[in-house]
């Protein structure tokens, strides 16, 4: 066998279009790939409020929660009906509209969709929650629209983890997607790192201080805030990655004397050892299907990215002529690898192919890490410094400017980005 | 409706004159009534049928134009999209092109033994990295034709051994170890000196282990310990044979 050849470049672009007219209402449906397509416009004409007094000031919240939900999707390009100017010239395709109606404690949304300019409806969908819980109802009517456009639901119901840098303490927290919501979920006065999700949202692995005996691997459900230890094994035990799925996790132990990647059934049970090499094995993600693994080895002298089968075996490098490479995270579509690069100004984001072409650099500029990608693998949120302090960042991998999110002034780092989690339902 | 009143009209009158009684001419009287009644109601019910149709076609009529307006968009969007399409469609062709060329310069010229006709179509670069990238995103089925045409159409090229590997994953990630098994083994056998053969032995040991055949299992990774004792496999096989004997 030889190594792999540099393999020529091959651009498959693929684009659908449906338009099923003869029932009401219409499904209009664009599949859309990043970058591989213009964005949908669409405007957002306010929702008209109904019930109570404090229907009129949810209901502005909720046109504004709407229209930011849609333009963070990398979907659409958004015109807000009560500030025009700012999207002068933007010729829309497709208008939203609804009724928010406040009773008591209860929220009641009757969003709709319409394409334009016949104004047929393509969408209608109503929502019933708590009133102190609105904002979900207004994320659920988001990724339905992305769903019902794309044929894949939005991430605006989605929620990242993180850890927060305070003084010396680095503490785990969580909060929605869009930066709202966000709260504690340890408050050990210890050192949190390396948060990851569950596959179905329910848990979140990471690696802390806490126990005093070095980095040990905890699980925790967000919601009930107790955490569990799954594996404290003497010398490090980090960087855990569920499988996709959730029956078994990945992660480093030194236990040997050497970091090596082992895998360990969901409880922390039954290590068996993938990695045996006298460098260090670390920061492993899978595969969508759970059949490989990418991590990071210095192996070659340098820390590199390498694939192998998730039940160890068959490693191969996966990225050459740099100097240092490291976090990689595979994009839930399966067709691209994030990874760090380091370079003369700092560090970098890249991805490539799994079989390690069409590499293409996707953030710059500054100290870029840790990062992970969305739900639907059309964005990816990251660490970084360029503005001046640590925080979180997203890219919609499409060339435009990455975006922040807002964490409070506090410094936030290591994001990992949940999976879809369980939306609203629709009445 | 008028044929049956007729008709009892002139029973009716035959009857008087021929000098019946009264009370034949009452009951003559009730049924012409219930006659009556019978055709007022299917009149009505006639009536109420044609505003039926009325309301239908004009319903009709309202569908009909929402229809012609859809249609009227959708072409449009759709010739939008026949054209992007187009245009992709070009660009495809210009790189599938290029990707011949770079085949033809690039590969090594086949067997002269090899039917001509079994080189024609991709090349093995390109059978080799869409079967990876189907195997990568788990279209298992398509990952395995395209290793396969690899196999039948570039059986000399240095990425048949990769491909047969390949082959072997497509059955082991769907939990078919028997044709896993036998597929991994194929590599050692027809490329022993291949840099894939520690990996497939090793996949070849898991598949025998999750057939229950643990002896035989425990003997392939006993092999490749021996074999290829510096392989990053070897160790993970000595990992498992203490797993194997417990």
């Amino acid at each position: 066998m030889r190594s792999r050849p540099a393999p020529a470049l091959l651009a498959l672009a693929l684009l659908t279009l449906a338009v099923l007219a003869s029932a009401q209402p219409s499904e209009v449906r664009i599949d859309l790939q990043s970058g591989a397509a213009e964005r949908l416009r669409i405007r957002c004409e306010s929702f008209t409020a109904a019930g109570d007094r404090t229907a009129r000031v949810t209901s502005v919240e909720a046109d504004e929660v709407l229209a930011a939900d849609l333009a963070h999707s990398p979907v659409f390009r958004v015109q807000r009906a009560w500030n025009e100017r700012a999207s002068a010239g933007l010729v829309p395709q497709f208008v939203t509209s609804g009724r928010w109606q406040v009773t008591g404690a209860t929220v009641r949304l009757t969003g709709e969709l319409r394409e334009l300019p016949g104004k047929q409806v393509v969408l209608t969908r109503t929502y019933r929650g708590a009133l102190t819980d609105w904002r979900r109802l207004v994320h659920q009517f988001a990724d339905d629209i992305v769903l019902q456009l794309t044929g894949e639901s939005g991430v605006a119901s989605s929620r990242i983890a993180y850890i927060v840098k305070q003084g010396r303490d680095k503490e785990l927290w969580v909060m929605d997607a869009d930066g709202h919501a966000a709260r504690a979920l340890t408050s050990d006065r210890s050192l949190a790192q390396s948060p990851s999700w569950a596959p179905d949202g329910s848990l979140l692995l990471f690696t802390s201080y806490r126990g005093g005996a070095g980095p040990q691997l905890w699980v925790m459900s967000p919601s009930d805030r107790r955490p569990f230890l799954v594996s404290g094994r003497p010398g490090l035990n980090t960087t855990g990655r569920y499988a996709p799925d959730g029956q078994s996790l990945v992660c480093t132990l030194s236990q040997d004397g050497n970091a090596e990647l082992y895998r360990l059934d969901a409880r922390g049970g039954s290590p068996r050892r993938l990695t045996n090499h006298r460098a260090i094995d670390t920061s492993p993600c899978w595969s969508p299907t759970g059949r490989e693994l990418a991590f990071t080895s210095d192996r070659s002298g340098t820390p590199q990215v390498y694939l192998m089968d998730s039940e160890g075996g068959n490693v191969r490098r996966l990225t050459y002529d740099v100097t240092y490479t490291d976090s990689p995270d595979w994009s839930p579509r399966g067709d691209r690898i994030v990874f760090v690069t380091r370079t003369d100004s700092g560090f970098d984001l890249y991805t490539c192919r799994p079989d390690g072409t069409g590499a293409q650099r996707v953030v710059a500029s500054g100290r870029n890490e840790n990062p992970r990608w969305s739900p639907d693998g059309r964005q990816v949120v990251f660490t970084s410094d360029r503005d001046g302090q640590e925080g979180l960042w997203i890219t919609d991998l499409d060339g435009s400017p990455p975006r922040k999110l807002d964490t409070g002034g506090r410094r936030a780092l290591s994001p990992a980005w949940s999976p879809r989690l369980p939306g609203v339902a629709a009445e | 409706m008028r044929a049956p009143i007729l008709a009892a009209a002139l029973l009716a009158a035959g009857m008087a004159a021929s000098g019946c009684y009264a009370p034949q001419l009452l009951r003559l009287q009730g049924g012409l009534d219930s006659l009556r009644t019978q055709v007022d109601t299917l009149s009505a019910r006639d009536a109420v049928a044609w505003q039926t149709l009325s309301d239908t076609r004009r319903e009709l009529d309202s569908q009909r134009d929402v229809l012609l307006s859809t249609r009227a968009t959708s072409t449009s969007s759709a010739r939008e999209v026949s054209e992007a399409l187009a245009r992709i469609d070009g660009m495809l062709e210009d790189v599938m092109a290029k990707l011949r060329i770079s085949n033809d310069r690039a590969a090594p010229s086949a067997p002269s033994t090899a039917p001509p006709a079994a080189v024609a179509g991709p090349g093995a670069n390109t059978l080799y990295d869409q079967a990876t990238q189907d195997l990568t995103m788990g279209r298992y089925a398509m990952a395995l034709q395209g290793y396969r045409d690899l196999l039948v159409r570039h059986g000399a090229s240095d990425l048949a051994d990769n491909a047969q590997y390949g082959v072997g994953e497509c059955f082991f990630a769907q939990a078919a170890f028997d044709s896993a098994a036998t597929e991994y083994a194929k590599v050692d056998l027809q490329w022993p000196r291949s840099d894939r053969v520690p990996a497939s032995l090793y996949k070849l040991a898991l598949s025998q282990e999750r057939l229950g055949r643990a002896a035989e299992s425990r003997k392939t990774l006993e092999e490749l310990v021996k074999r290829f004792p510096t392989a990053n496999e070897a160790q993970l096989a000595r990992d498992r044979i203490g797993i194997v004997r417990r």
